[in-house]
């Protein structure tokens, strides 16, 4: 899985509504424990969506990781 | 579209102290907030926490709306207007350091101003104006000293409107602070072609929201101290107050249950549009100026005037009148000096006991207007 990390509650929500108008389907997770330095909720997608999400988010800040 | 006696809303005339009634929404999205949802703001991520969170979301992106920035994130929530007034005066400040104000201002202007020449030393200097307190941009001179301009949007005492658009004009870097608890709702807003930097809202009256809930508008290129770091649900390792906005600005969990409902209010506010009720207040200065021993406060050119007014009538202090008002025709007014003593002084009712103001609001019509003038002129025979 991939996970969408952020700063902020605001940007994470903010990058689920962009996420969900582009059509990208996209979960909430509480962040995990590895990168909690970031806000305690982040965004999980499937690896096959990693390119649209990716291109939906251009101009956000966030850091991508590979989850579990 | 609201839930009460018509006779009651028709009668109210405090809009100016909090706006009655609200839409129906309103109540209905804080109930299923507190009955249906539950959770608190992105505290951890399971389906009640994600939901409330969306409603903060959601509030902060039309405010965002409102005023016409594209970045919600630079909307930050407060307690009400008074708490983002202080967060950017305080935040914006320095010692020695010079802030121009308008004639008009309101309590929670002038008292942080007051503690911050105290603090700080900083000095408060009274931008040119009329006799009815509308600045006049372009007598306004700047210096080097001048770290910050505040200006209220529209006066909570004589409503009369201020060329805030002008103003920041005039003032170039210098940032202009507006203070919109008044006017917000009635009055459209653009930070982006205006550029003002910062714009305090009260959520709770003309945005029709419930009380408890404000906001602040920084701009991108600002940057102010936290007023109350705290928990913030991000960066939670450190004991420092993170610096992304809106989290740089807001400590604790938030009123959710007040941001549910001000969500609701500006949904309301954007299907419907804003509502001036402005050309209402002039209907109403117009037949109530010609009583005799009447004096109605208002802006000098009638384009300026905003949704309130102020009255004195002869024989009556304004808070016998009051009284009378309510007792005998259950209108509902606020007497006395508005938590404004600096703009009733301008206005010289300050050693009157100050006036009687009258504040339209958005369920208000024609009708409401003739209840008015005839319960003030019953009173004035």
């Amino acid at each position: 899985m991939i996970v969408y990390l952020f700063k902020t509650i605001h940007h994470v929500l903010q990058a689920e509504k962009t996420l969900h108008d582009a059509s990208v389907p996209c979960e909430l997770i509480p962040t995990p424990k590895t990168y909690s330095l970031e806000c305690g909720m982040s965004i999980q997608i499937e690896p096959s969506h990693q390119t649209a999400a990716t291109t939906a988010l251009e101009g956000m800040t966030f850091k991508m990781v590979t989850g579990d | 579209m609201y839930e009460t006696d018509k006779q009651l809303v028709q009668r109210y005339f405090d809009h100016g102290a909090t706006s009655f009634p609200k839409p129906r929404e309103v109540g209905q999205a804080m109930v299923r907030y507190l009955n249906d949802v539950g959770g608190t703001y992105g505290r951890a991520a399971y389906g009640q926490v994600q939901e409330a969170s969306r409603l903060v979301f959601d509030a902060r992106s039309r405010m965002a709306r409102l005023i016409g920035t594209v970045d919600p994130s630079r909307i930050v929530f407060t307690l009400n207007a008074t708490a983002a007034l202080n967060l950017a005066i305080q935040g914006l400040t320095r010692n020695g350091g010079k802030v121009l104000v308008s004639p008009m201002e309101h309590n929670s202007v002038m008292r942080p101003l007051s503690m911050m020449a105290k603090q700080r030393g900083v000095q408060i200097e009274v931008m040119p104006a009329g006799p009815d307190g509308r600045i006049d941009p372009e007598h306004l001179a700047l210096d080097d000293t001048i770290c910050l301009a505040v200006c209220i949007l529209e006066s909570n005492v004589n409503g009369v409107r201020q060329p805030v658009v002008e103003i920041k004009k005039k003032l170039g870097d210098i940032p202009l602070l507006v203070d919109g608890a008044q006017g917000a709702g009635a009055i459209p807003l653009d930070v982006t072609s205006s550029g003002i930097e910062l714009i305090a809202f009260a959520g709770h009256k003309g945005l029709l929201g419930p009380t408890g809930v404000g906001a602040l508008y920084v701009d991108r290129n600002l940057s102010l101290p936290p007023l109350t770091p705290g928990g913030t649900g991000s960066d939670s390792e450190s004991t420092r107050h993170p610096t992304t906005m809106p989290d740089a600005l807001e400590g604790g969990t938030p009123n959710i249950v007040g941001l549910a409902g001000l969500g609701a209010s500006l949904a309301f506010v954007h299907t419907h549009g804003l509502f001036d009720p402005a050309p209402l207040a002039l209907q109403a200065m117009k037949q109530l100026e010609h009583i005799p021993g009447m004096t109605v406060y208002g802006a000098k050119d009638p384009r300026h005037q905003g949704s309130l007014f102020s009255l004195t009538l002869e024989g009556h202090s304004p808070s016998d009148l009051a009284d009378v008002l309510y007792k005998r025709h259950r209108i509902a007014v606020r007497a006395g000096l508005h938590c404004a003593p600096t703009a009733h002084r301008a206005l010289g009712t300050f050693d009157k006991g100050g006036t009687v103001r009258i504040a339209l609001g958005r369920f208000h019509d024609r009708e409401s207007v003739s209840l008015l003038v005839q319960a003030v002129k019953d009173i004035a025979q």
